[in-house]
């Protein structure tokens, strides 16, 4: 189950820890007296010879264990068909290179909320609103900035470490928390309470910002779906949110709550069932 | 793949040849069934010919390819929310391999070992599973793995220190393998 000889490196370019390694599989390592030095000093070395055996035993394993081989003609037959399908408008806008692609997401949103700002200033209601809320939207539109580039995160690059993104998640949600609580003076609005009031035009126009945020994401993701459906929900609600904090008059928190919070945890679920619901490999991925 | 990525067709057949068993291999290991695994072949490759404006021809090709190959196999295992499952047991043994012939209790004993270090393997944080598998199974050197996992040369080497005293550990005789 090793790699052939012709899919090795050549031994002129391993480092010593590697020619070790290269040497142990061809069981050349007792006559490689110009490693012996290396081997004295190198920790990871002589782990690595003392696992050895032990590895090699489960290398070669019998039939009823060994792993399955892939049927490379059939394997090549389904990928050219995928291939073929790979063509026009969206094709094209995915494989360009991720610069481009985070420049074209990132100018198409940073326009949506410089216009917002504009519409929001020249017809004054950002001017006679509390300096919070434009602090706040700012805060907003750049953690929503962040996010884009990070829902774009190529494949072939190493991924951020589960606790970074889920760190980054809480950040954007914090934010959006205090950054709709700090302008809200009404804590107990008897008529928005229920969510029923304005919460609802607000959770709907939120989630249709929402929407078409993500639909201009997937133009420009090339990955599965479902491996970038948390970033790219935390990052279509912010949007929707950056439109709700800059336009919405109400200042109740029960309102911003159901209506505004309720954006991001409406997506988070939804994105949740669609990663649980669609594996990126095929559902049935699991040895038994 | 700089040759694919200037209009080469051809020269993407060579890419497949050259690595999607090493990769239907690399997905097996890590927990996939066989037809998961030829998924995962066929998804590395759909991304690698999504993904070919961004090659950078001074870089080698193999932390590329396998960074790829990984992030899906992470992804799907975080979908499932749980570790990749082992086969302690295997499935289907033939007729022969339960006889108690010489041969077959070789076979067994071989079955056997094989099966502890796969557990062994599972066994292992992810991050020192990564690099045994990349550095012993795949051979590939200790730079390219940092490449491929975006670590330091030097924090890959004592990912891999770790691991594989943890394994010797496991899976020295007399060890019970738990």
């Amino acid at each position: 189950m090793k790699p052939k000889a012709s899919e090795r490196i050549l031994e002129s370019e391993m480092e010593p820890c590697d020619q070790v390694r290269a040497a142990l599989t061809d069981r050349s390592l007792p006559t490689r007296t110009d490693l012996a030095a290396h081997l004295e000093g190198c920790e990871v070395c002589r782990a690595l010879v003392a696992a050895t055996p032990a590895l090699e035993r489960g290398q070669e394993p019998p039939a009823s264990e060994r792993l399955t081989e892939l049927d490379a003609a059939a394997a090549f037959g389904a990928l050219n068909a995928a291939l073929a399908r790979e063509t026009g408008l969206v094709a094209r806008l995915r494989s360009l290179d991720t610069l481009t692609r985070r420049a074209a997401l990132l100018g198409v949103l940073g326009a949506l909320v410089g216009a917002l700002y504009w519409a929001g200033f020249t017809s004054g209601a950002l001017g006679a609103a509390p300096p919070m809320k434009a602090l706040g939207g700012a805060l907003l539109a750049g953690a929503l900035l962040v996010l884009a580039a990070h829902a774009l995160h190529p494949l072939h690059r190493p991924s951020a470490s589960p606790a970074r993104a889920r760190a980054l998640y809480l950040v954007a949600g914090a934010l959006l928390l205090v950054a709709g609580l700090s302008i809200s003076r009404v804590w107990s609005d008897p008529a928005a309470s229920l969510g029923v009031n304005l919460g609802l035009v607000c959770l709907g126009f939120g989630l249709g910002v929402a929407a078409v945020t993500y639909g201009l994401f997937r133009l420009l993701d090339r990955s599965p779906a479902s491996v970038s459906a948390l970033p790219a929900a935390v990052m279509a609600a912010l949007a929707g949110n950056v439109f709700l904090h800059l336009r919405c008059p109400n200042e109740s928190a029960s309102h911003f709550l159901f209506g505004h919070f309720g954006v991001l945890v409406s997506l988070l679920g939804a994105a949740w069932w669609w990663r649980t619901r669609f594996p990126p490999l095929s559902s049935n991925d699991a040895r038994r | 793949m700089a040759r694919y990525a200037a209009g080469e067709t051809a020269a993407f057949k060579r890419l497949f040849e050259r690595y999607a068993a090493r990769i239907h291999r690399l997905g097996q290991r890590n927990g996939l069934a066989p037809a998961a695994a030829a998924d995962l072949v066929q998804q590395t490759f759909l991304q690698l010919h999504r993904a070919r404006a961004d090659f950078d021809p001074a870089r080698r090709f193999s932390p590329y390819v396998f960074t790829i190959a990984l992030n899906l196999i992470r992804s799907t295992h975080r979908t499932r929310g749980r570790r990749p499952e082992v086969l302690l047991a295997p499935e289907g043994m033939p007729e022969a391999d339960q006889n108690p012939s010489p041969s077959g209790t070789e076979r067994l004993e071989r079955a056997e070992t094989a099966a502890r270090v796969r557990a062994a393997l599972a066994s292992l944080p992810d991050g020192q599973r990564e690099v045994i598998e990349l550095h012993w199974f795949q051979e590939q050197p200790f730079e390219a793995i940092a490449d491929t996992l975006g670590a330091s040369v030097s924090a890959v080497k004592v990912r891999a220190h770790r691991g594989y005293k943890v394994l010797r550990a496991l899976l020295e005789p007399g060890s019970d393998g738990s």
